[in-house]
């Protein structure tokens, strides 16, 4: 993996490489520092619309890098309550900070165990060896 | 290409060292970026960059016939080309579509060095040795033994300046051999980016020293090493086509908007015949356009106002018009239009039709 790609543990962490960091009630999501080194300049995103509907592990938006497009996936269900409009504006603070001031959206959540499944900040960074 | 026998470029261990990001191109592991797409690509548009291009075919044809042999084969009568020029040229099959686009450079009055995409040089090879032997002509592949380096950007003269690399007047192809601190050199004025350019050609052993040696004199104007997906960028931009992308052996040259590269005037070449009978009918041009919203990819679908649709040859970001940009075969009659619409993972999108090159700020065009 990257150097330098750090999974903060204040969050857990889905398979296809979005975090949230919870409160119970609500969650914001972004993007890993995994995924934001190895997709490279990211110039375009596409966001659920505020007030929709997102579902765990389903695809609810699009982010293109200069050389290819990738789905985003949701890591938990709820009604968007926010986007991040820095970060549709300015596409690149997801590669410049991926954990902090380039996340995605944040959600009201369905229920306060939507965070159940999703991986730890060690368990993922170990996933991520792996790939 | 299975994964066992993978290519590699002797500097890999330096590009990883560096920071490369490496990536698979015809059968080769080679840098796809260092520090971003964008910024390497601004910097070849701005100042200047150098790419490692080893897994680029290189062939020395030579012998007293070879100007003769090689003649029937490319679609460039090299035999006009006075010794220490060069030019970018076609082989074609005998339905005149393209095999192969490559630049030839004459080195000496009996010798050429040929410049090959890496997923071609076996075919190129094959080819050469149907006509070559029989004419008393030898092809040697130096390919394995030398590493290529291109240094591009409007600002590259001053770093080969200050390493002491001769690049005198050379015109867009001319070449020159030197000797540069005991290393043999070859240098082309060529690229691929649009911008004013040089290829180096140069013993593998010494080739990580002169990459290093061209980083550290370009560190006071921004240079920046660049990778084959800045490479791609850039000349997708200038409307140059990838052969297995925007050019293969069922498109032909005057669709291609390629016929600059085929001399046809007392000069006999395979595929000649069968080019001179289509091109009466072309039909299809390769063109460029800018999207005004959405990045379409090779393969999305341009959407035709008759109902039929052709696929997108080449699609990306450009990262100098910061719009996503593409290349495809459309209808002659469909530049009456200004726009298309392309259908991009179920959305449509308005392009306009730009022609080539879509980016039209280069700094000499090479």
């Amino acid at each position: 993996m990257g150097d330098g790609a750090i999974h903060p543990d204040d969050r857990k962490y889905f398979k296809e490489h979005e975090w949230v960091r919870s409160d119970g009630a609500n969650g914001r999501v972004g993007l890993s520092a995994y995924a934001a080194e190895a997709l490279g300049d990211i110039v375009f995103i596409e966001l659920p619309d505020v007030g929709s509907a997102v579902t765990a592990t389903e695809a609810c938006g699009e982010i293109e890098s200069v050389k290819s497009v990738s789905t985003l996936h949701s890591p938990v269900s709820g009604t968007v309550t926010a986007v991040n409009q820095s970060a549709v504006d300015s596409p690149e603070l997801i590669n410049s900070s991926p954990n902090d001031e380039g996340w995605l959206f944040e959600v009201e959540m369905s229920g306060a165990n939507e965070t159940d499944g999703l991986m730890s900040a060690y368990d993922y960074s170990a996933y991520v060896d792996t790939l | 290409m299975d994964r066992l026998h993978i290519l590699t470029t002797p500097l890999e261990k330096y590009h990883l060292a560096i920071g490369a990001k490496m990536t698979e191109f015809s059968g080769w592991k080679m840098p796809v970026s260092y520090s971003g797409i964008t910024s390497e690509h601004l910097a070849v548009r701005e100042s200047v960059g150098v790419f490692d291009v080893s897994h680029l075919g290189r062939l020395l044809v030579s012998g007293a016939a070879a100007a003769a042999t090689l003649g029937r084969i490319l679609t460039l009568d090299v035999s006009r080309l006075a010794v220490n020029t060069g030019a970018y040229c076609l082989i074609l099959n005998s339905n005149a579509g393209i095999e192969e686009d490559l630049i030839a450079l004459r080195q000496a009055n009996n010798e050429f060095l040929l410049l090959v995409n890496a997923g071609n040089r076996a075919k190129v090879i094959k080819t050469l040795e149907s006509v070559c032997p029989e004419s008393g002509t030898s092809i040697l592949d130096t390919t394995f033994s030398t590493v290529m380096l291109a240094i591009q950007g409007p600002r590259c003269p001053q770093v080969l300046d200050q390493l002491g690399i001769q690049i005198g007047d050379l015109p867009r192809y001319g070449t020159s051999t030197q000797v540069w601190r005991g290393a043999d050199l070859t240098v082309a004025r060529s690229g691929y980016t649009g911008e004013l350019g040089y290829e180096v050609i140069v013993p593998a052993k010494h080739g990580e020293r002169l990459f290093r040696e061209i980083v550290a004199a370009g560190a006071g104007i921004g240079i920046l090493p660049c990778g084959l997906g800045a490479r791609d960028t850039l000349r997708t931009e200038m409307g140059y086509p990838l052969w297995g992308n925007d050019i293969d052996p069922d498109t032909s040259p005057d669709s291609a908007g390629l016929l600059f590269a085929v001399d046809a005037a007392d000069h006999e070449f395979l595929g000649k015949a069968s080019l001179l009978k289509q091109m009466t009918r072309q039909t299809y041009s390769l063109s460029g356009l800018s999207m005004d919203s959405g990045i379409a990819r090779r393969g999305d679908r341009i959407l035709l106002p008759d109902g039929s649709s052709v696929p997108v040859t080449s699609g990306t970001f450009s990262p100098s018009l910061k719009r996503g940009i593409a290349l495809a075969y459309l209808p002659l009659a469909a530049n009456k239009f200004h726009s298309v619409q392309v259908e991009v993972r179920g959305k449509l999108h308005t392009a306009e039709i730009v022609g080539r090159p879509i980016y039209r700020f280069g700094g000499v065009n090479g």
